[in-house]
């Protein structure tokens, strides 16, 4: 019943994803959805018992950090790094 | 007891990760947009896995459900300063701004 409320949240923030108007504005929409999305997975890995998804969610986790600083690290000029 | 407060932290992150999202969605500007994501990111990601954490004490789910919680602790908040630093050096500009103290020095 209460994952309605992610599943809905993660589709809001997705609507600003794709509507954003400054880069930027895609990545932290996308950083959001990814949240949502680990959310959903631990509460199916809890409910099943498949303790291999919870992996998966520690996985998702770091990668969508490495993700965003290597794209706020493109986003910056050349010279200021 | 614990199942009772399980519910109540559940609760209480879904309906953060509503108000999170429809702010991400209205807010004017970048820049607040990014303290609405870091409703979403932190607030909300964190109390729901602590909830299941709460509920699955003694199993083997909660060890990796606090790493996770720990991780992002540390993670959420330095990958929204990196892109808000990007955006603010490739030109975004807070919307209505009237005084730039940072004029001129971009890159110190």
């Amino acid at each position: 019943m209460i994952e309605y409320l992610f599943m809905a949240a993660g589709i809001i923030a997705l609507v600003r994803a794709v509507i954003g108007r400054t880069f930027a504005d895609r990545v932290i929409g996308i950083g959001a959805f990814v949240n949502m999305v680990i959310v959903l997975m631990v509460i199916y890995a809890v409910n099943t018992g498949e303790g291999m998804i919870i992996d998966i969610a520690l996985l998702l986790t770091l990668l969508s950090f490495v993700g965003t600083l290597s794209i706020a690290k493109y986003l910056t000029p050349k010279e200021e790094i | 007891m614990i199942d009772l407060i399980s519910a109540v932290l559940l609760a209480v992150s879904g309906i953060l990760a509503v108000i999170g999202s429809v702010g991400l969605v209205r807010f004017p500007d970048f820049y607040t947009r990014t303290h609405a994501a870091t409703v979403v990111g932190v607030g909300s990601f964190s109390l729901a896995l602590l909830a299941i954490f709460i509920a699955t004490l003694w199993s083997g789910f909660s060890v990796k459900i606090l790493a996770i919680i720990i991780i992002n602790l540390f993670t959420n908040p330095t990958a929204t300063h990196a892109i808000a630093d990007a955006a603010y050096r490739i030109g975004i500009r807070p919307k209505g701004l009237v005084l730039n103290e940072l004029k001129g020095r971009e890159g110190k």
